[in-house]
């Protein structure tokens, strides 16, 4: 079903039946009603389902009664009989115009334009309205289509007038105008001198005659056929009729395809439906590239090719992007000894990590299709170290639970061998992900991840600096020591508190003289009670002799006119010998338990109470 | 399976279409009971009623037309717009069955006949009759189809219905359209050409029109298509070719079976194959000697820069994909020689073995400066199955040659009666594939005539001979001849 191309022209002006011409109003009215509805509504909406199933009713009794509607189409409206069933003069929803503009000129629709084949016409009027005006074409979109109840009419002479114009205006833009007395409508006019045809003689040459005289001994004056036989070559016994007079392998062959061969061409078409269109375009652009010697034109490829590449990722297909950087790996490594092109495949590889990855998963994401993640992260794998930055923009698209574990594990197993940027994807703004990688980070084999967690010193998030120090008290390293010692200069207390209490009591004594010296300060008597403790508990947790004696020393310090911060010395020195634990440090607080004022002396007895044994170890 | 292997069939398998069992099933009924028919028919051309293979053929055909009408509750063959509909289905032909489906069409183009539908209550005997008549209702005027309706009556065949075709046979009108078609055709291709070269869009839209015209033509007027290809323009050599390549390998690709879409993409591939030369020199392409290594190596680019062009052009989203394909490829050979040379890809497109095919055919059958002959279509046909497997893919050749027949459309060729003609139109029937259509263009004494078109399946009725047969082809350039003339006079 389709177009003829021996025209039935438009239907010339016949008095029409009144029923059939009111039927066809009626139904054209539905149609044009349906295509509206079918604009503002999606397909699934009850008042598009409505028309619908009220145009197919009608379709299918019009149909039965009259056998078949033919419509015309002329710029504003539908005809029938040349009277007109339907105008609308607006162009821009006119039904009639949108089919009349691309040459359609008349519509018919026989029994059997059943309800599936209506919506498949009307989704097909949607579809090419949708399009931009130069890719829209009702009458290709028809004939590609194909439907089987509907044929068309659209004049061979559209065509002609639009290649015709087309043609005259690049000539015209091009400075070659169409001359001053030309017709404005040009057109192709064959012509041919027939007379010549019945003028002279043809005399063969010797060759020729010769031949045709073999021929003629051979068949004499005409060939016997039996009924029903051929006289293809070889069928016959013979060498077959019309010898060339040359040994022809066309003459003597047997042109019928065999089984085997029908069953070769089979294969071929089939094969030829099924590859996907998606890797025969990325091999061939891989080619092109490796064909191309001259930089720029190479460059250009790739630059389609990368256009490509973001589309595909636009449209959900990670694996299609995939196999474009899989392709130009291998093209890199055949072309090794061409550093000019490699380092275009390079820059290339280098390009598909970009913000445009991310935008491409947002814009999906938006559309609502399903992520395939799989794929996605496949990609983002393949893409290697480059893309952790955007694997980290993953993470905050990815919705929780199961995606975003995938995100982590992703960012973990790419980045486990660059820890230094690793650290980096670390954010203030993404406290959720900076954990992840502190546990990353800390988890690394060999402890390599360790040193990258001084990263963190100058975060700003508080939970997260607490999240550091925690799993670097955790490490037992000298390195991680050193950084929780940096957070012992932390601006937030708690952070502060926390790093002395989780500092290593194996410093050395270096820390343990800084410590000491620096008690003395102003900075040091300003901090809070709960800060003094701490400090002064990791003092006493190094059991060393200098400590001892300091917080002893401390202790015992019991001014007239004690003031506040000479108290909370006091009680703080407690609090280090008490982790001491030594007989000496305990020896301390027994003596503390005795004397004044009354809160030194009960903090020494509770320190005391809490431990009912003494004498661990001596200094 | 590594990686690479798993994510490369990820990308094939989104690809594979589904295909329904039911519609497979019901696409082989429809081509049996087509065969069937076929044979029937040209039994019954022949033999009267009585003989024992009609009657044996009528009863299978029965047996197969009563099972559909059981199920279906009629079964009905319909023609519109080139194809066959069985029960209102398009039945697909392939390039084995091609032959056949065209002899059913031309058996019912020729009685004005649109549809035969045969009812429930179909005796075997009244199917017998039915076509009897039918095949013997041969020759075409106003009232055939009258005719044929009330001797149907008469016979007492009241369960077939025959409708009416609602157009008129194929006129002048037709040949003038399709002549038409080709010249506007190169016009659009030189306006595409000279576009590219300014880096103007190409208007895509209209060649897909075109090719859908092409199309369209093929189907009502395939014969004068291939004459139309007889047509040399040595002046603008790249575009009449390019135009010749489109119409062939449409041409081909339907024997073939693609779908009406992939034809509309081969024949875009086709027509923009050579876009690539362009940037070729006009000295190398027109070079009367043979060419210099450098400048061998410029020509052989031009099928990568064909394939870059279409790749780079701003509306390549809407080209074909398989028109990249077949601008790279199509100089390569069956065996991967040629040019140019992959780094990795193994295979050809099916679309670039096809376009390979019809253009070294019109290559070398049209006459260039560089080459001191040109090959007739016979010759070129013979030239080029002596490569087949080795540059041309053997079963696309062999195709190729069964379409374009031993003596192709367009042929000059002498009778055994001493007469010279132009082969106009191929038979249809496989067998008689050395009996094509004729136009006279000399008498048996070798005066030019301006004749009329004879068959050579002809047979004289009182000896049962075959009127006339071909006794050699001749090379028209020898004579004189304009072939195309000929097609072209039919057109004007």
């Amino acid at each position: 079903m389709g177009q003829r191309t021996v025209p039935d022209g438009p239907p010339s002006p016949e008095p029409v039946d009144a029923a059939l011409f009111e039927g066809a109003k009626d139904l054209v009215h539905t149609l044009t009603n349906t295509v509206s509805a079918m604009k503002i509504f999606p397909g699934e909406h009850a008042t598009v389902k409505t028309f619908v199933d009220q145009l197919g009713q009608k379709f299918e009794e019009f149909l039965a009664a009259h056998h078949e509607l033919q419509i015309g189409i002329e710029e504003y409206s539908f005809t029938l009989g040349g009277k007109p069933l339907y105008t609308d003069t607006v162009a821009v929803k006119s039904l009639p115009f949108f089919f009349f503009k691309d040459g359609l000129q008349l519509l018919t629709f026989y029994p059997g334009f059943d309800r599936r084949e209506i919506q498949d016409f009307l989704e097909l009027i949607k579809a090419e309205a949708q399009k931009p005006s130069e890719d829209g074409d009702i009458v290709a979109a028809l004939w590609e289509r194909d439907f089987p109840n509907i044929q068309y009419y659209a004049p061979e002479e559209f065509l002609e007038d639009r290649i015709m114009a087309e043609s005259r205006e690049s000539r015209d833009l091009h400075g070659n105008p169409v001359r001053d007395g030309e017709s404005g409508r040009e057109t192709i006019e064959v012509r041919v001198d027939a007379s010549k045809f019945s003028l002279g003689r043809i005399d063969l040459d010797a060759e020729d005659r010769a031949a045709v005289e073999t021929r003629k001994s051979q068949t004499g004056d005409g060939e016997a056929a039996a009924p029903g036989a051929a006289d293809g070559p070889g069928l016959d016994g013979s060498s077959g009729a019309g010898d060339t007079g040359r040994k022809s392998p066309a003459a003597a062959m047997d042109p019928t395809l065999t089984e085997a061969e029908l069953h070769a061409l089979e294969a071929m078409v089939r094969t030829n439906r099924t590859i996907s269109a998606e890797e025969e375009y990325i091999n061939l652009m891989v080619e092109i590239v490796f064909l191309e010697e001259n930089e720029a034109n190479c460059r250009a490829t790739l630059d389609a090719l990368l256009e490509y590449h973001f589309d595909q990722l636009q449209r959900g297909n990670f694996h299609v992007a995939v196999f474009i950087i899989q392709k130009v790996h291998e093209l890199g490594r055949h072309m090794a000894g061409n550093p000019a092109k490699t380092a275009l495949l390079e820059e290339f590889l280098k390009r598909t990590v970009s913000p445009k990855t991310i935008e491409a998963v947002k814009i999906l994401m938006s559309t609502e299709k399903g992520m395939d993640w799989e794929a996605l992260l496949g990609f983002f794998a393949l893409l290697g170290p480059p893309a952790l930055p955007l694997s980290a923009d993953l993470f905050d698209i990815a919705p929780d639970g199961e995606a975003r574990k995938k995100v982590v594990a992703l960012i973990e197993k790419t980045g486990g061998a660059v820890p230094g940027q690793l650290a980096s994807l670390a954010d203030n703004s993404r406290p959720g992900l900076s954990r992840e990688i502190i546990r990353i980070l800390a988890g690394l084999p060999d402890r390599r991840g360790i040193p990258h967690l001084s990263a963190f010193l100058n975060f700003q998030n508080k939970a997260v600096r607490l999240e550091a120090l925690r799993v670097l008290g955790l490490s037992g390293e000298v390195m991680a020591n050193r950084i929780v010692a940096g957070f012992l200069k932390d601006p937030d207390e708690d952070v502060r508190i926390q790093a002395a209490l989780t500092l290593d009591p194996g410093e050395g004594t270096g820390r343990v003289e800084q410590v000491i010296r620096e008690s003395s300060g102003r900075e040091f008597q300003s901090k809070s009670l709960r800060e003094k403790k701490a400090l002064m508990s990791w003092l006493g947790r190094t059991r060393s002799a200098a400590a001892l004696d300091f917080l002893r020393r401390t202790l015992q310090r019991a001014p007239l006119l004690g003031s506040q911060r000479a108290l909370e010395m006091r009680l703080a020195a407690v609090a280090g010998l008490e982790s001491m634990r030594t007989e000496a440090a305990l020896a301390a607080l027994h003596k503390g338990a005795l004397g004044r004022p009354k809160r030194v002396r009960e903090a020494c007895q509770a320190a005391l109470a809490r431990h009912p044994s003494a004498g661990e170890g001596t200094p | 399976m590594d990686e690479n292997d798993a994510n490369t069939q990820a990308v094939r398998s989104k690809a594979d279409p589904a295909r329904s069992g039911e519609a497979r099933a019901f696409q082989k009924t429809g081509g049996d009971l087509l065969l069937r028919f076929h044979i029937v028919d040209k039994i019954a051309k022949i033999y009267d009623s009585r003989n024992n293979a009609f009657q044996e053929q009528g009863r299978l055909l029965f047996e197969a037309l009563t099972d559909l009408i059981e199920e279906d509750g009629e079964a009905s063959f319909r023609i519109r717009g080139g194809a066959v509909l069985l029960n209102g289905v398009r039945l697909r032909f392939n390039v084995g069955n091609y032959a056949i489906f065209k002899s059913v069409i031309e058996e019912f183009q020729t009685r004005d006949v649109e549809a035969v539908t045969f009812l429930p209550g179909l005796g075997r005997q009244e199917l017998l009759v039915f076509l009897s008549i039918f095949a013997k209702r041969e020759k075409k005027d106003e009232s055939s189809f009258g005719q044929l309706r009330a001797e149907l009556a008469g016979a007492g065949v009241g369960h077939i219905e025959l409708e009416k075709t609602s157009s008129g046979p194929k006129s002048q009108g037709i040949h003038r359209s399709s002549a038409r078609l080709f010249y506007l055709s190169i016009v659009h291709l030189r306006e595409s050409f000279a576009r590219d070269q300014l880096r103007e869009p190409i208007r895509i839209n209209t060649t897909r029109r075109l090719m859908q015209s092409i199309y369209n033509h093929i189907v009502d007027d395939e014969g004068f298509i291939y004459g139309l290809t007889n047509i040399k323009n040595h002046d603008e050599y790249t575009l009449n070719h390019s135009v010749n390549v489109c119409l062939l390998a449409t041409a081909l690709g339907r024997r073939l079976g693609l779908s009406r879409t992939e034809l509309v993409d081969l024949g875009m591939a086709a027509f923009f194959h050579d876009l690539g030369k362009i940037d070729t020199p006009l000295d190398i392409l027109n070079k009367p000697g043979r060419l210099t290594d450098a400048e061998r190596g410029i020509m052989e680019k031009h099928p990568f820069h064909g394939a870059e062009k279409l790749v780079l052009l701003k509306e390549f989203r809407r080209l074909p994909l398989r028109a990249i394909h077949v601008a790279l490829e199509h100089h390569i050979k069956e065996d991967l020689s040629g040019y140019p040379r992959y780094f990795k890809k193994d295979d050809v497109n099916l679309f670039s073995k096809i376009v390979k095919v019809v253009d070294v055919f019109d290559a070398i059958t049209t006459r260039r400066v560089y080459r001191t002959k040109d090959f007739t279509r016979a010759e070129a046909l013979s030239l080029m199955l002596e490569q087949s497997g080795t540059e041309f893919n053997p079963v696309i050749l062999k195709a190729f040659v069964n379409m374009m027949g031993v003596f192709p459309i367009g042929t000059l060729v002498a009778l055994t009666t001493g007469e010279l003609g132009i082969v106009l139109d191929l038979n249809p029937d496989p067998k008689l594939i050395l009996r094509p259509k004729i136009k006279l263009i000399t008498d048996a004494a070798g005066d030019k005539i301006d004749g009329e078109t004879v068959d050579l399946a002809e047979r004289d009725e009182a000896t049962a001979r075959f009127r006339r047969t071909i006794a050699t082809s001749l090379d028209p350039s020898k004579y004189g001849i304009d072939v195309a003339d000929y097609f072209l006079a039919q057109a004007a």
